[in-house]
């Protein structure tokens, strides 16, 4: 695997698939909008190699209040629709604003699909505010830092997120800031896990 | 664009990325954020299941078979 660390971030290139087309296209709209996103789904594994797809990506978006929403709205149903409301009113107020979630997809389709929503703890808004730019085929996201990430996996305990925790371990083990690392394995209560799997 | 560490995984640098101070963490509201999303995650399964239901086979298969990465095939080799 050739990964560059740069300072603008990890820079490599791949075959994209369907997922990635999908996600880089979603992501290039809210870009465009100038809306801060991260990526913070099972998503992340599978854009560094793991080999499983998903159903749905799920991202923290800024919190922007609703003119701007508004603008964001307009311009996703031109190519996609929201598989919860027709209405962005609704999509703010009874969802967003709520903390709850929204989903996009491609119009006619249900999967794969884009969930988003609000950062609601502190820990969502740290992810979103130290986000981790990847540049893949030139083209530019964002996602979770896995020093995060790798802890929250860790925390949601399903077989696949653990096996998604180890992949993005075993993947950037070298180049991850440890002290950050253990920070949060502490404050998610994971360390007895990360050394029964990880160590 | 100054590069460090550019070089195969299996040489690695370490990089210290420079992160804001770490977050307070109240874990009774991460588990709660992930209740929710389970939740919501739930939702979403039992959502699509319907939508399966009400669409032809060729549809949902059609979609299940581009997510999986193969380009859509002619009717004939159905």
């Amino acid at each position: 695997m050739e990964l560059e660390f740069t300072e603008k971030g990890i820079v490599f290139n791949k075959e994209l698939n369907p997922l990635d087309e999908f996600v880089l296209y979603f992501t290039r709209l809210l870009d465009e909008q100038g809306i801060g996103y991260c990526i913070v789904s099972g998503y992340v594994a599978i854009l560094f190699g793991r080999s499983r797809t998903s159903e749905d990506i799920d991202l923290f978006i800024e919190r922007i209040d609703p003119k701007r929403f508004k603008e964001l709205w307009n311009r996703l149903i031109r190519d996609f629709e929201c598989l919860i409301t027709s209405d962005p009113n609704d999509a703010y107020d009874t969802y967003l604003d709520n903390s709850q979630t929204i989903r996009f997809s491609r119009k006619g389709q249900f999967i794969p699909n884009i969930e988003i929503k609000f950062p609601k703890t502190s820990l969502d808004r740290w992810t979103l505010e130290n986000r981790l730019r990847v540049i893949v085929n030139n083209r530019s996201l964002h996602v979770s830092p896995m020093e995060v990430q790798i802890p929250y996996k860790l925390k949601l305990g399903s077989e696949k997120d653990i096996e998604d925790a180890i992949y993005l371990y075993s993947i950037f083990k070298d180049k991850l800031n440890l002290e950050a690392l253990s920070v949060f394995l502490e404050s998610l209560g994971q360390k007895e896990t990360f050394r029964r799997y990880l160590d | 664009m100054r590069v460090w560490g550019k070089k195969k995984l299996s040489g690695g640098i370490s990089i210290k990325r420079k992160f804001t101070p770490y977050p307070k963490i109240d874990i009774d509201e991460i588990e709660e954020s992930i209740r929710q999303n389970r939740e919501e995650r739930l939702k979403f399964v039992r959502m699509y299941a319907e939508w399966v239901k009400r669409h032809s086979n060729k549809e949902w298969s059609s979609q299940q078979r581009e997510l999986m990465g193969n380009p859509p095939v002619e009717e004939k080799d159905m």
